[in-house]
C-alpha cells in the first residue's frame, strides 16, 4: 500500500513507539527521509529518476556546455544527443550520439577551435559541466539524458515515487536511521538487534527492488522484462 | 532496399586510437593522456613497419628533373622509401635506366664518362642520393623521371585527422595498431590480437597490389652483396 507523508510519520511513529509530535522526533524527522531517499536513490537506478533535458544549445565555439538545471540537477550523465542540421528541433531533424570520452582524449584530438565542426564526442568536465568535441561550429541544441535527485518527501510534498512503489523499502531504510535516533545501535542499548535487523530487512527489499528495476531495463536475469526465465538447455 | 549511397566512411586517427584500445579491453572513458601519446606514436611506428613490407600503391608518385651535362648525381625526395622505375626523356622518346649495385658502380672504371644515362645506383643515404652512369653528354636535353615509393604521412590525433590508408586497409590498421597497443595495455591480448592483425595485413596487401600478368626471364650476369 503506498504511503503519503502524513501515513508515513504515522507509521514510522508507530514502529518506533514514538510520538510523532516530539520535538525530537519532529527534529529528526528530516534526516531520516533523506537517508532513506538518498540511499536508494544512490543505491537503485531507478528509470524514475531519469529525465531528458534538451532546453539548452551550446555556442559556437565553445567547447565547454553546462548541463541545464531548470528540470533538476543532473547527478549521472547517461547519454548526450545534438540535434542537426542546426535550428531544427530535435525531433524534427538528426540526433548525432555523441560518445563519452576520457577528457584527455579531446585535449589530444580536438585540442584547438581550429577544428570545429558537429560534435562526436563529449568528455565530464566536472559535476555540472561537459566539455565537446569537435569545438561545435554551430549553436546545437543539446539533449541530455540523465539521473537527478527527486524533490524529496515533506509536508508540501506528500508523495514519492519511493513513498508511492516501494514504501517497504523506504520504512526499512528509515528504520535503519531510526534505529540510531533510538541508540538501539550498541551492545547497551535497549535494544542493540534493532539496526542490523532493519539493515537485513532492507537488503531483502533492496535486492527484490532492485531486480524489478533491471527487469524494466531489460536487463534482468532473463535478459527481458520479465521475471527470471528458465534457460533452454539447448540454445 | 535502402542503401546508404554515401561512400564516407574515414575515421581519424582518433577514432582509430579509440577502437583500438577497446580491442585491448581499455573503455574510452578511461584513456589517458598516455594512451594518446603511446597511441600516437604506435600508429606512426606501424606505417613505418608497412613501409618495410613492399609496396603500398598509394604512396607510389612521381617526379621529373632535367639533368645538365656532366651531372653526377642528384638527389631525389627526401621521404622516398622506395626507387621503382626511372627513365629518361629525350625529343618525348622515353627510355628506361636500370639499376645496378654499389658493387656495379664501383666496378665502373671512369665514372665521368658522359653519354646516354643507362643506369643508376641509389645509394640510401640518409640523403638519398642516385649517381648516374654514363653521366649525360651535351648531345641532348635529357629529362629524368622516377616513380617511387613516399614515406607514408605523419599520423597526427590534432585536428580529428584522417590517417595515410586508403579505405581497403583500414581494417588492417585498426588491427595492427590494436596488437601494437596490446604488447603496451594488454598483454593478455596480444596472441589473439597479433595473428589477426597479420591475417588482416595480407588480405589487404591482396587488393593493394596490380593485378597485372607477371613475367620473370632470367637474367645471366655476376652478382654482388
Amino acid at each position: 500500500m503506498s504511503l503519503t507523508y502524513t501515513t508515513y510519520v504515522a507509521q514510522i511513529s508507530n514502529i518506533m513507539a514514538v510520538s510523532s509530535a516530539t520535538t525530537q522526533f519532529q527534529t529528526m524527522l528530516p534526516g531520516m527521509i533523506d537517508y532513506a531517499e538518498q540511499r536508494i536513490y544512490r543505491e537503485i537506478d531507478l528509470l524514475q529518476t531519469v529525465i531528458v533535458n534538451n532546453s539548452a544549445n551550446c555556442t559556437t565555439d565553445v567547447r565547454t556546455f553546462s548541463l541545464p538545471t531548470n528540470l533538476g540537477t543532473f547527478i549521472t550523465v547517461q547519454g548526450i544527443n545534438i540535434a542537426t542540421p542546426v535550428g531544427t528541433p530535435i525531433d524534427n531533424g538528426q540526433r548525432v550520439i555523441l560518445q563519452p570520452v576520457a577528457r584527455e582524449y579531446i585535449d589530444a584530438v580536438w585540442n584547438s577551435n581550429i577544428n570545429t565542426g558537429t560534435p562526436k564526442v563529449f568528455a565530464m568536465l566536472d559535476q555540472f559541466t561537459i566539455i565537446l568535441g569537435p569545438w561545435p561550429n554551430n549553436n546545437y541544441q543539446v539533449e541530455v539524458i540523465g539521473t537527478i535527485r527527486p524533490t524529496p518527501l515533506s509536508a508540501t510534498n506528500t508523495t514519492t515515487f519511493l513513498t508511492t512503489y516501494l514504501p517497504d523499502l523506504f520504512v526499512a531504510a528509515s528504520m535503519i536511521f531510526a534505529s540510531g535516533y533510538q541508540r538501539d545501535f550498541g551492545s547497551q542499548a535497549d535494544n542493540p538487534q534493532q539496526s542490523a535487523s532493519w539493515e537485513l530487512q532492507y537488503e531483502k527489499l533492496f535486492a527484490s527492488a532492485n531486480a524489478e528495476e533491471l527487469r524494466k531495463k531489460f536487463s534482468g536475469l532473463g535478459w527481458t522484462s520479465y521475471s527470471n526465465m528458465p534457460s533452454s538447455a539447448v540454445r | 532496399m535502402a542503401t546508404s549511397n554515401t561512400y564516407t566512411f574515414n575515421p581519424s586517427l582518433g577514432e582509430f586510437v579509440i577502437n583500438a584500445f577497446s580491442r585491448c579491453g581499455v573503455r574510452r572513458t578511461e584513456i589517458t593522456a598516455q594512451h594518446m601519446e603511446d597511441a600516437r606514436f604506435e600508429a606512426n611506428l606501424l606505417m613505418s613497419d608497412w613501409a618495410g613490407d613492399g609496396i603500398n600503391l598509394w604512396e607510389v608518385t612521381n617526379a621529373s628533373i632535367n639533368l645538365s651535362q656532366g651531372q653526377t648525381t642528384w638527389q631525389p625526395q627526401s621521404n622516398i622509401v622506395f626507387l621503382l622505375d626511372v627513365y629518361i626523356t629525350v625529343n618525348a622518346i622515353d627510355r628506361l635506366i636500370m639499376p645496378i649495385s654499389r658493387s656495379d658502380y664501383a666496378a665502373i672504371a671512369n665514372k665521368y664518362q658522359q653519354g646516354y644515362p643507362t643506369s643508376y645506383w641509389f645509394d640510401r643515404l640518409q640523403t638519398p642520393t642516385v649517381y648516374l652512369w654514363p653521366v649525360p653528354d651535351q648531345d641532348n636535353t635529357y629529362t629524368l623521371t622516377y616513380w617511387f615509393m613516399r614515406q607514408a604521412q605523419d599520423s597526427v590525433l590534432a585536428g580529428g585527422t584522417q590517417i595515410d590508408v586508403p579505405w581497403y586497409y583500414l581494417d588492417a590498421f585498426a588491427w595492427g595498431l590494436a596488437a601494437r597497443l596490446a604488447y603496451i595495455y594488454a598483454p593478455d591480448k596480444v596472441q589473439v590480437l597479433q595473428p589477426r592483425a597479420q591475417e588482416s595485413w595480407l588480405r589487404a596487401l591482396q587488393v593493394g597490389s596490380e593485378n597485372v600478368p607477371m613475367k620473370i626471364s632470367p637474367q645471366l650476369r655476376s652478382y654482388f652483396r
